[in-house]
């Protein structure tokens, strides 16, 4: 008798649906009868087994990832989606109707695909790549550019680039070093900005996060067109850096210099070596980084945090050394939960 | 789980998609092959419900619990494979023997003997196939009985049951002397 009870309890508990009153009399049970405790320590360490092509599995997440996007691109990029019908004889006049429909059909799709060549570029063998966060990858494209992208960025580019251009879509970070061809021109299309290129080494920023959109120009000559007024382009020269800031309908911009550093000095592109740089920036614009370089999530559990300055720089440390080194000029205290990190006042 | 689908609603936001992708399609993996056999169709039945959840964000402020309706969409679409694969009309569900139990912590630190808990996690891992994964469903992807016999399509009762003859099993074996 004891026994059914105690087991329909224990069901009862696992599966969520005991009363209080029930987990109460649980609770009795187990000061009772500290014998039927067995049962629950040994429910607790019961786990299912991680097979070792489960394990494995990890990195081919990131490959499945790239199939699902291609999926949805490709799936977004049909308009109107023509209900299945089930097949039945139909007489000459609904044929005809039908017919004249399927025109009009094609007619609204190519019509609909027409002014933007984004999306005939996405039905032509696109290459669509999702840096993880934690990571940074380095590819070279077909025409020989050479392109480093920083944790949490997508970016897509043909496998055959145009005769016209070398179009690239970018959300998030990356390093260029386009090779040279005056006739193609290089676009790097962002959320906000359009970059075109000769041939230079420059860096963007642009993920669709943050608020900012940052452009380092290391050298050479590109032109920054804003998407939303494309009669505006700004020309940058070497060492210059431009900042966009986002503030909702408007976006305003900030062209500055550069102060003359050795390469390796560049804040920009710090993230190249592996390092992170911070100059009095607001905590949590450090904190983003920081989120995108080890893979975690940051919680501010004050608003008031947010807003102090941080500065240094970090190369090869653990996400524990970096907190403990901002935690000598800053007061904060902080406790992770797995993958999330909270941050409070001391 | 919640935030991240109003992320995706709200902002369009693939990286929200990315993170829920990255941390439940292990889970998911698992889940659909406890119908089909097969780790690759298992992934892609996975897939394309990922896919339709991104194409359909905009509906998906009327489901009320994300996570029974993603288990429930990967059920059926497990179904619909196995019927579109076999020549008669099969809509019983069959549980295939997906899940294999194991301690997570050395056995000498429980309780019990290392013995009595292997003998414990034999019968387990010989309970019959739907009686394993309703338990692993309760026990691990932390579903009430209620969400499981919904994901399943059953009735509250037979998932309690289950669970009942699992746990009786065990306490069984536990207290035989």
């Amino acid at each position: 008798m004891i026994e059914s009870r105690f087991i329909e309890l224990m069901a009862k508990h696992m599966g969520k649906s005991a009363t209080p009153e029930e987990i109460k009399e649980l609770e009795e049970f187990f000061i009772h009868f500290p014998e039927y405790r067995k049962m629950q320590n040994f429910t607790d360490v019961l786990t299912t087994e991680e097979k070792q092509s489960d394990t494995l599995m990890t990195k081919d997440l990131d490959q499945n990832l790239d199939k699902i996007w291609k999926e949805i691109k490709r799936e977004e990029s049909i308009v109107a989606p023509v209900e299945e019908a089930k097949i039945r004889p139909l007489s000459f006049l609904k044929w005809a109707a039908a017919v004249l429909l399927m025109g009009i059909l094609a007619a609204v799709f190519f019509l609909a695909q027409k002014p933007d060549p984004l999306d005939r570029l996405a039905l032509s063998g696109m290459q669509n790549i999702y840096v993880p966060f934690g990571k940074i990858r380095e590819l070279q494209l077909p025409d020989g550019t050479r392109v480093k992208l920083n944790a949490g960025s997508s970016f897509s580019y043909p496998k055959v680039f145009s005769t016209k251009n070398r179009l690239v879509t970018l959300k998030g970070e990356g390093f260029f070093e386009v090779a040279r061809d005056a006739n193609r021109p290089f676009l790097v299309h962002t959320d906000k900005v359009m970059i075109k290129v000769l041939g230079t080494a420059f860096n963007v920023k642009a993920y669709s996060t943050d608020k900012k959109i940052e452009a380092t120009l290391l050298s050479g000559k590109i032109q920054v067109g804003l998407n939303d007024k494309p009669e505006k382009n700004i020309v940058m020269k070497p060492n210059e850096k431009l900042t966009l800031i986002n503030k909702g309908a408007a976006t305003e911009y900030e062209l500055e210099e550069l102060p003359d550093l050795h390469k390796d000095e560049v804040a920009e592109i710090a993230w190249l070596s592996n390092k992170l740089v911070f100059t009095n920036e607001r905590f949590d614009e450090v904190s983003t980084q920081i989120e995108r370089r080890f893979d975690v999530k940051i919680v501010f559990e004050n608003e008031a945090l947010k807003k102090e300055r941080i500065s240094g720089v970090f190369k090869d440390e653990s996400l524990e050394q970096a907190l403990s080194f901002i935690k000598m000029t800053t007061s904060f205290k902080y406790r992770r939960d797995g993958g999330v990190i909270f941050l409070s006042l001391r | 789980m919640q935030q991240l689908i109003t992320r995706i609603r709200e902002d369009a936001d693939e990286f929200a998609f990315n993170e829920l992708y990255r941390n439940h399609a292990h889970n998911f993996f698992r889940f659909a092959q406890s119908f089909v056999r097969e780790r690759e169709i298992a992934e892609e039945i996975v897939n394309d419900v990922l896919v339709r959840l991104w194409v359909e964000r905009s509906k998906t402020d009327q489901i009320r619990n994300i996570q029974v309706y993603l288990y429930t969409s990967i059920k059926n679409a497990c179904l619909n494979h196995i019927r579109s694969i076999s020549s008669k009309r099969n809509n019983e569900m069959k549980v295939t023997e997906a899940y294999y139990f194991h301690l997570s912590v050395d056995p000498s630190q429980i309780l019990i003997s290392k013995e009595l808990s292997l003998t414990m996690l034999t019968a387990v891992n010989d309970l019959p196939p739907r009686c394993k994964l309703i338990f692993k469903m309760v026990k691990e992807d932390g579903f009430s009985c209620k969400e499981v016999a919904c994901i399943l399509g059953l009735s509250d009762k037979t998932v309690f049951a289950q669970l009942s003859i699992a746990l009786k099993k065990l306490h069984t074996i536990l207290y035989a002397k």
